[in-house]
């Protein structure tokens, strides 16, 4: 685990950084095992915990605007205060008095100059930790992702609200998340080229046709409405990848290294799946391919069209066949 | 301190309550509204990513966290 390259400029977190990551994705896990496994409330509270703790580690680690605001105003006030000195200084000089008010003052601004010192090592141990900050944040949006099927079950809700559950907060959510993440770290493309990219969603449909071998099955309440449905199930593949792989592959690769960052991501996609070994199994296949896709320098856009396949075959199939 | 029925439904039963439809639209129109702010903040910041990405995960967050006690509620009374 290479956790001291040097990426872009930016020195990657030490060591301490890999076992924050792997706290938080066991954490994850646990949590997605009690949503599944015995109780939807306490797995619900402590995704939202994790999320939360995750929310204020980052903000801690991303305190850099603030404390360079102190360096600055600190840095005007010493100014201030060298050139009173100096004035002082030149009246000393002519005076040759108040020479241990003078000595004051210069020992004044020794200590503020270490004080400054400190704070710029600070800065400089944040600015490391960047990559973990931004991990942080993604982990925490990737966590809620996860619980939302637990808190609105599609299975209540009518098929007349499917358009308004799905495709319309999917669709926003892909601008909105394209927008949002592209000046970080992060998705530098969604698409490289439209042709590569449609044919990788070809890998969809193995991974849909081994779901349905598996025994994953049809969502009978998506079925009437199955064009919208189609829509909405891509809209939601595509949001997942731009979060998990776009996202959270990219903040992880520069602390774990690419091949760890990219299983490390498999495992937190597949996390709602860990009830079902056969379902978290396939999940974390179909998240290795959509990784190495990625870490060759595509687009997310190949990732979150074979990810709408598969969701479409499994979810909808007895439409499609009819 | 909780009864054998308020033990149960806290920490065995799945979510039983059912979705409403008021629920679900309000759920939608908070998350959009959430999304447009994150989407305005990066128009405006250009490359300020952090910032959109803090209103999109603190706000989902609240979001939720009121949708879960509201659920939490349902169930317990």
């Amino acid at each position: 685990m290479s956790s001291d390259q040097e990426t872009d400029g930016t020195v990657t977190p030490d060591r301490h950084g890999v076992w924050l990551i792997a706290a938080y994705v066991v954490a994850l896990f646990a949590a997605h095992a009690l949503l599944a496994w015995t109780s939807l409330i306490v797995g619900t509270a402590m995704v939202l915990a994790l999320t939360m703790t995750a929310l204020a580690h980052a903000a801690r680690l991303d305190d850099r605007p603030s404390i360079r605001g102190k360096i600055s105003n600190e840095a005007a006030s010493m100014r201030t205060e060298g050139s009173r000195a100096v004035t002082h200084g030149r009246d000393a000089a002519n005076a040759e008095t108040d020479v241990d008010r003078l000595g004051g003052q210069i020992s004044l601004l020794e200590r503020r100059l270490d004080r400054l010192e400190r704070d710029w090592d600070r800065i400089e141990s944040l600015r490391r930790a960047a990559p973990l900050a931004a991990f942080l944040r993604c982990y925490a949006l990737v966590a809620l992702i996860g619980v939302m099927p637990y808190l609105l079950p599609l299975g209540d809700i009518p098929a007349t609200l499917i358009p308004a559950v799905l495709a319309l907060p999917g669709v926003f959510g892909i601008i909105t998340l394209r927008r949002v993440l592209d000046g970080g770290v992060i998705v530098r493309r969604v698409g490289r080229s439209w042709p590569r990219e449609a044919a990788f969603a070809l890998v969809g449909i193995p991974l849909g046709v081994l779901g349905r071998a598996i025994g994953l099955s049809t969502d009978p309440h998506l079925l009437p409405t199955t064009v919208v449905a189609t829509f909405g199930l891509f809209t939601v593949a595509m949001v997942e990848e731009l979060a998990v792989r776009g996202y959270l592959q990219s903040a992880l690769g520069p602390i774990l290294g690419v091949v760890p960052a990219m299983g490390v991501v498999a495992i937190v996609g597949a996390a709602p799946a860990v009830a079902d070994p056969a379902a978290f199994l396939l999940a974390v296949v179909a998240g290795i391919a959509f990784g190495w896709w990625i870490s060759r320098g595509n687009g997310v856009l190949g990732a979150g069209l074979a990810h709408g396949v598969a969701l479409v075959l499994i979810s909808l199939w007895p439409a499609i066949a009819r | 301190m909780f009864s054998d029925e308020l033990w149960r439904a806290l920490f065995n039963a799945p979510f039983s309550a059912s979705v409403s439809l008021v629920d679900a639209l309000v759920v939608v129109v908070l998350i959009l509204v959430l999304m447009w702010r994150a989407f305005v903040h990066a128009r405006a910041g250009g490359v300020d990513a952090p910032g959109s990405e803090r209103i999109l995960a603190s706000t989902l967050f609240v979001v939720l966290t009121i949708v879960f006690i509201a659920r939490m509620a349902a169930i317990i009374t």
